[in-house]
C-alpha cells in the first residue's frame, strides 16, 4: 500500500509497552506496534493506512488495532472525550466501569449483561455534554475475554474469536443486537484493584476531584504531547465528575460471586435513578 | 526556602487548572501527571494567579481558617516547593 505521504518524523509519545506514536506532520500520525504493524493516520483526510511490510498475524489483530486502540484515539484527537472504559445500559441510561487493564471491567460487564443489563461496549466509552446532561455511548459492542473469563461468565456456546495473535483474550462475535446511540450517563463506577477487594461489596462515593483525576487516567489521546487537547481533556473530565456521581467499587474477583456483584451494582444504579 | 513566600510565583505554562467543586486539579501538559489540590491549596493557587505574594495570601488564610499563621506559612511553603518541584509554577 502506498503511504499517505512522507514527512519529517518527530516520535511524540510512548506507552513503555511497545507503541510508538510519531508526527509526521500537523495532522498526520504514525502509530507503530512495535514487532506486529504500522499506521498511518491522516486526520484531516480522515484515511488510515497501514504498513504492507508487516505481518498482522490475521483479521482479528488488524481488528483489535484499528477499532480498539487507533479508532478511539482517533475520536478523542478529534476532540471527543473518550475513556478507557465499559459501558452498560440499565433502564435507558448507561453506567461506565472504569480501572486499569486487568482488573476486571470485560468480566463484570459480561456479567451485568446476563444480569438484565445490557452491554454497550467494554473498552472505549464517549461522553459528551449537552445541555448540562451527559451521554455516553460505545465505540462499538465490544467484548473480549480471557479463556477462564470466558468460560465462567459467558460460556461456550457463545461464538468467539481471538482477539489478536499475540493474546490470549478472545472477541466475542457481535451478537445481533442493534447497535445503541448515546444515552444520558447515570454513574461511574472505578473498580478498585483485586489487591483492595475485601469481602463485601461496597460503593465508597468520590469526590468530584478524585473522580475527576481518576478519569484523565483513563482517557484516550492520539497525541499525548498536545497540550491544547491536553487542557481541553481536563476540562471533560472535570465537567463529567461534576455531573455524574462516581463511586469506588469494592468487590471479591471471585467467578463464583460475580452475580451477586452484578446484582448489587444494579440495585445501586437503580436507586441512582 | 523561606524566600519563596516573599517571592511572587505564577501558574506555570505547562499547568492547567480546573475548578472542580471547592477543590481544583492541576494537570501538568507535558507530562500528564495530575494533581488535586484541597480547598486552602486552590486559595493559594487562585491567589498566585491573581499576582498576590505567597505571604500575603498565607496571612489570609491564617485569618480566615483562625490558624497559627506560623503554621499556615510552614504548610505555605511545602506546597509551594512541591509546585515548584513538579514544574507548575514559576517566577514571575
Amino acid at each position: 500500500m502506498r503511504p499517505i505521504s512522507t514527512g519529517r518524523r518527530r516520535p511524540i509519545w510512548s506507552d513503555g509497552q511497545g507503541l510508538f506514536i510519531s508526527a509526521l506532520g500537523e495532522q498526520l500520525f504514525e502509530v507503530e506496534f512495535s514487532g506486529i504493524g504500522t499506521f498511518r493516520i491522516d486526520c484531516a483526510r480522515k484515511l488510515i493506512h497501514c504498513s504492507d511490510a508487516v505481518d498482522f498475524g490475521g483479521s482479528d489483530t488488524f481488528h483489535h488495532l484499528v477499532f480498539d486502540q487507533l479508532v478511539p484515539r482517533i475520536r478523542a484527537h478529534e476532540g471527543a472525550f473518550v475513556l478507557h472504559a465499559a459501558a452498560v445500559l440499565r433502564s435507558e441510561a448507561a453506567f461506565l466501569l472504569v480501572g486499569v487493564s486487568g482488573q476486571g471491567k470485560s468480566t463484570l460487564a459480561a456479567a451485568l449483561d446476563r444480569s438484565g443489563a445490557e452491554l454497550l461496549g467494554d473498552d472505549a466509552a464517549v461522553l459528551a455534554l449537552a445541555e448540562g446532561a451527559v451521554t455516553a455511548r460505545s465505540i462499538y459492542r465490544s467484548l473480549r475475554l480471557l479463556p477462564d473469563s470466558l468460560q465462567a461468565v459467558v460460556g461456550p456456546e457463545r461464538p468467539s474469536q481471538p482477539m489478536a495473535h499475540y493474546s490470549a483474550k478472545r472477541r466475542l462475535v457481535e451478537d445481533a443486537r442493534p447497535a445503541r446511540g448515546a444515552v444520558p450517563l447515570a454513574a461511574i463506577f472505578v473498580l478498585a484493584p483485586a489487591g483492595e477487594a475485601g469481602e463485601g461489596v461496597s460503593f465508597e462515593p468520590l469526590q468530584a476531584p478524585e473522580a475527576c483525576m481518576n478519569l484523565l487516567r483513563e482517557t484516550f489521546a492520539l497525541d499525548p504531547s498536545d497540550t491544547a487537547r491536553a487542557a481541553t481533556r481536563l476540562q471533560q473530565a472535570s465537567a463529567v465528575a461534576e455531573r455524574v456521581p462516581a463511586f469506588r467499587l469494592h468487590y471479591p474477583r471471585d467467578y463464583a460471586r460475580l452475580a451477586e456483584v452484578a446484582a448489587a451494582v444494579l440495585d445501586k444504579v437503580d436507586m441512582l435513578r | 526556602m523561606t524566600s519563596m513566600l516573599s517571592e511572587r510565583w505564577k501558574p506555570s505554562a505547562q499547568a492547567a487548572a480546573s475548578r472542580v467543586g471547592d477543590e481544583t486539579v492541576l494537570l501538568h501538559l507535558v507530562s500528564g501527571t495530575y494533581f488535586g489540590l484541597d480547598a486552602v491549596g486552590t486559595r493559594i493557587w487562585q491567589a498566585l494567579g491573581a499576582g498576590q505574594l505567597p505571604a500575603d495570601a498565607a496571612a489570609d488564610i491564617a485569618k480566615d481558617f483562625d490558624q497559627p499563621l506560623a503554621r499556615v506559612e510552614e504548610d505555605a511553603l511545602a506546597f509551594l516547593a512541591d509546585l515548584a518541584e513538579h514544574d507548575l509554577i514559576e517566577r514571575e
